[in-house]
């Protein structure tokens, strides 16, 4: 692993290895808006900004990290890919939002109150759940307020980019979308149309 | 190696010359012409915080001495090209990019050859890979060496396809084709 990652690492600002010549060895490339980690069973980016622009020729996605991808996959000793996953969240901040309204609002926009309130009187939180599971395919949306950057958190931890933090009490709505397919060669043009999908999700969520 | 342009509003200091004249274009757009022929005044040299002697002032190392906050530019976009130098002249080299590896596509596009100038030389027509940045008002080109990164076989597939060209195929045949 470390001969096919070490050309790569010149592109990076930094590298980190954390329980080396051991089974559970992650090596993480860190980039200035992104990170490639790599271990045993998996390879993963973790970027976060502007979304629109990934799918383009020469991307941070397609390089380097299915030129990585790639290089792996050529490796002696490589088994065989299984499955790809796309998880995304949007944060849509809404000016003046006050965290005491949105519960409630998204709730009577969303939701039948009346049987909500029979249930939890001035709940503080809400969260609608879609899935949809079909053969070797399965997609989850979740929606609902946006209540501070521990929404954040509980998720996937703190976003790379310190603007975020500025934002921190800044509340409004937000939509985690995972599309997760079993697929032997996932390409770049897979991730083309997990974006693809991706973003028209949000975008039929925000317009309701 | 990384060459920077930035918005940063030069009046005319006695810059050392460069070999990149086009990005010297780029960057004196934002010279304040009207002044060109002044001399820097006290409340001009006093309001700068970098860069005070100018006989001897030199750009890039004072832009290094800031490197903790080029460190956070906060790019918007960044691409990274597969490229191979094909010409290397004194002010311009000139690299063949493949802007679409999913179609094979490939473009040429010139840059400064400073840039370049961290590469062995006697190496002829390197791979390299172009690493762009950009925001509104910057950009960024980092040329880092393309061993173990870029894809060489699909510059041989296009070489292979160059050498097809020809009028062969376009001769009729002067006799009949044989079953």
């Amino acid at each position: 692993m470390r001969e096919v990652m070490a050309p790569f690492v010149p592109m990076a600002q930094d590298v980190k290895l954390e329980n080396e010549n051991n089974i559970n060895c992650k090596c993480t490339l860190v980039f200035s808006t992104f990170n490639i980690y790599a271990s045993w069973d998996r390879l993963i980016i973790r970027y976060d900004g502007v979304l629109e622009g990934l799918s383009d020729n020469n991307s941070i996605v397609q390089e380097p990290f299915f030129n990585l991808f790639g290089k792996i996959k050529e490796t002696r000793g490589f088994g065989k890919v299984i499955n790809c996953l796309c998880a995304t969240i949007f944060v849509n901040h809404m000016k003046g939002a006050k965290k005491e309204e949105l519960v409630g609002g998204f709730v009577e926009k969303h939701l039948k109150m009346d049987h909500i309130s029979r249930l939890v009187d001035k709940p503080s939180d809400t969260c609608i759940v879609l899935e949809r599971n079909t053969e070797g395919r399965q997609v989850t949306i979740s929606y609902g307020p946006y209540l501070g950057i521990e929404d954040i958190q509980k998720r996937s931890g703190l976003p790379k980019n310190p603007e975020v933090l500025d934002h921190l009490d800044i509340f409004g709505e937000m939509i985690e979308v995972k599309i997760f397919e079993t697929d032997s060669s996932p390409e770049f043009r897979t991730y083309k149309r997990f974006l693809d999908e991706t973003i028209n999700f949000k975008n039929l969520i925000w317009d309701i | 190696m990384g060459y920077i342009i930035d918005d940063l509003k030069l009046k005319d200091y006695s810059l050392p010359e460069t070999d990149s004249p086009e990005l010297d274009r780029v960057s004196n757009s934002e010279v304040d012409l009207e002044k060109e022929n002044e001399e820097p005044t006290e409340d001009l040299i006093a309001s700068t915080e970098i860069g005070r002697d100018y006989p001897n002032f030199n750009y890039m190392e004072e832009l290094i001495k800031t490197r903790g906050f080029i460190n956070n530019e906060g790019w918007e976009k960044t691409i990274n090209i597969n490229s191979r130098i094909l010409h290397r002249g004194d002010k311009k080299v000139i690299c063949e990019c493949l802007i679409d590896k999913e179609n094979k596509r490939f473009e040429r596009m010139s840059f400064p050859s400073n840039i370049f100038s961290h590469l062995d030389k006697s190496i002829k027509n390197p791979y390299v890979m172009l690493s762009i940045s950009s925001k509104p008002g910057s950009t960024r080109i980092d040329v880092l060496k393309g061993d173990g990164l870029v894809d060489i076989e699909a510059f041989k597939l296009k070489d292979k396809w160059e050498k097809l060209e020809g009028d062969n195929f376009n001769q009729p045949h002067d006799k009949p084709i044989e079953l």
